[in-house]
């Protein structure tokens, strides 16, 4: 079984971007122009790195197929086939361009067979093969000992520290919310809680929420929330002399 | 020219003159006129030969004795290089430094494997990445001038030397692009 998905993954061409599947589609309906999809980019795409990870056997089987048949159909629409009627202009631009590559890479294919010449001439002679006890291995080309230091020093330094300046330290001390709540509560009996502290931040509200239940737990106030999530009054138990 | 003889004899790699003159503690100039007379003691009739090869100098037995050479101790088994293993070196061999998508590019077909191959039989060595970042470059490596009898870096015939003639080249793009419909049928009759 494929994996969900399989042949949907993105290839991301210079011509197409996209499903694989569509891209196939469309060249088989002729809306890509084959001559434009790189075979070499689609196959690594597809075929590439970790492919064991996406495809299954009979998947992978399939699309080895496909990019076979893609891959005849390119060449038999680059090359042309005997006795094939006059080309359209885009086959003849695109065989001008391979005949061009051709040209270019053909001194590379001389230069492999000049190598592979020297090969068969420098087969002959033979070279001491032992190595010597004691005596260090040759330095390495063009890695001189200090351009190797230059290249690690910065490997070597400690990275500066990060930076915490962008962030703001906000520090709420339950003592001192404690001593303004019982300041507040010596002008008025009742305090309601959200009038207090109007659009104070959650983590100043939590912090004074704890300071009324630590006036209530030592008996100085009362706390009274009508209903859930609703504001909270608190009343002073302290007798008021007159 | 005794003590750059025994000191060549002795190596089993090939020695640079810079490090011929630090042995004998004798300029560059004079190791270079010692090498000289090596070789003249080395001619056609010594079973040796003084080569420069791979950045520097070596004393070998002569290319005609490696039947008699391979009797005394076992030929490593030949290392068969295909022809785009052959053909990867040669683009890296004129481009390096040069990456894996850059040769794929030039020669048309995914080079991965062949470079990943050629690097673990030791023809290609890791070369860094551009300053700005990217791929991998690779270039060749001493082995590389040692298999293939070149005596540096760079040793290698100019690639222009390579390039198709006119009529070659026309020859190839006439093939393609009017092989096709010209070559047979009633198209080339017409």
């Amino acid at each position: 079984m494929a994996e969900p998905g399989a042949l949907q993954q993105t290839v991301d061409l210079d011509v197409f971007y996209g499903p694989f599947d569509l891209l196939l589609t469309l060249v088989l309906r002729e809306e890509v122009q084959l001559f434009e999809v790189s075979l070499v980019d689609l196959i690594q795409g597809a075929l590439g790195d970790h492919a064991v990870e996406r495809w299954d056997l009979e998947t992978a089987s399939e699309l080895v197929v496909l990019l076979s048949a893609l891959a005849e159909l390119k060449a038999r629409q680059l090359l042309g086939e005997p006795g094939e009627a006059e080309p359209d202009p885009d086959a003849v631009e695109a065989r001008e361009r391979l005949a061009a590559r051709l040209i270019a890479y053909a001194p590379f294919q001389r230069a492999a067979e000049w190598l592979a010449d020297q090969a068969g001439e420098s087969a002959g002679p033979r070279y001491r093969r032992v190595p010597i006890p004691g005596v260090p291995p040759p330095t390495p080309q063009a890695e001189l000992p200090a351009s190797l230091a230059a290249a690690l020093a910065p490997l070597l330094l400690a990275p500066p520290a990060p930076s915490l300046t962008h962030l703001t330290s906000r520090r709420v001390h339950l003592p001192s919310l404690l001593a303004r709540l019982k300041e507040q509560l010596i002008f008025v009996r009742r305090l309601s809680f959200e009038a207090m502290l109007g659009d104070a931040p959650p983590l100043e509200e939590a912090m004074m929420l704890l300071a009324a239940l630590e006036l209530a737990r030592r008996g100085e106030v009362t706390l009274d929330q009508p209903t859930l999530f609703g504001d909270i009054t608190i009343s002073s138990t302290r007798m008021v002399s007159t | 020219m005794r003590q750059i003889e025994a000191l060549l004899f002795l190596s089993p790699e090939p020695l640079s003159v810079a490090a011929l003159s630090d042995l004998t503690q004798a300029t560059p100039p004079e190791v270079r006129g010692a090498l000289a007379q090596l070789a003249d003691r080395h001619d056609h009739d010594s079973g040796l030969e003084v080569a420069e090869i791979a950045g520097g100098v070596a004393l070998r037995t002569r290319a005609d004795l490696h039947e008699v050479c391979d009797r005394l101790r076992e030929r490593p088994p030949e290392d068969r290089l295909s022809p785009a293993a052959l053909e990867t070196l040669a683009v890296v061999a004129y481009l390096e430094p040069v990456s894996r998508p850059e040769i794929s590019r030039l020669r048309g077909v995914a080079a991965d494997n062949t470079v990943v191959s050629l690097v673990e039989r030791g023809l290609l060595e890791e070369a860094g990445r551009p300053d700005g970042g990217g791929a991998v470059r690779y270039r060749t490596t001493r082995a590389f001038q040692a298999r293939f009898g070149l005596r540096g870096a760079g040793d290698l015939p100019s690639l222009e030397t390579f390039e198709l003639s006119g009529p070659e080249a026309e020859k190839v793009r006439e093939r393609l692009i009017e092989g096709g419909h010209l070559a047979t049928g009633p198209a080339h009759d017409a």
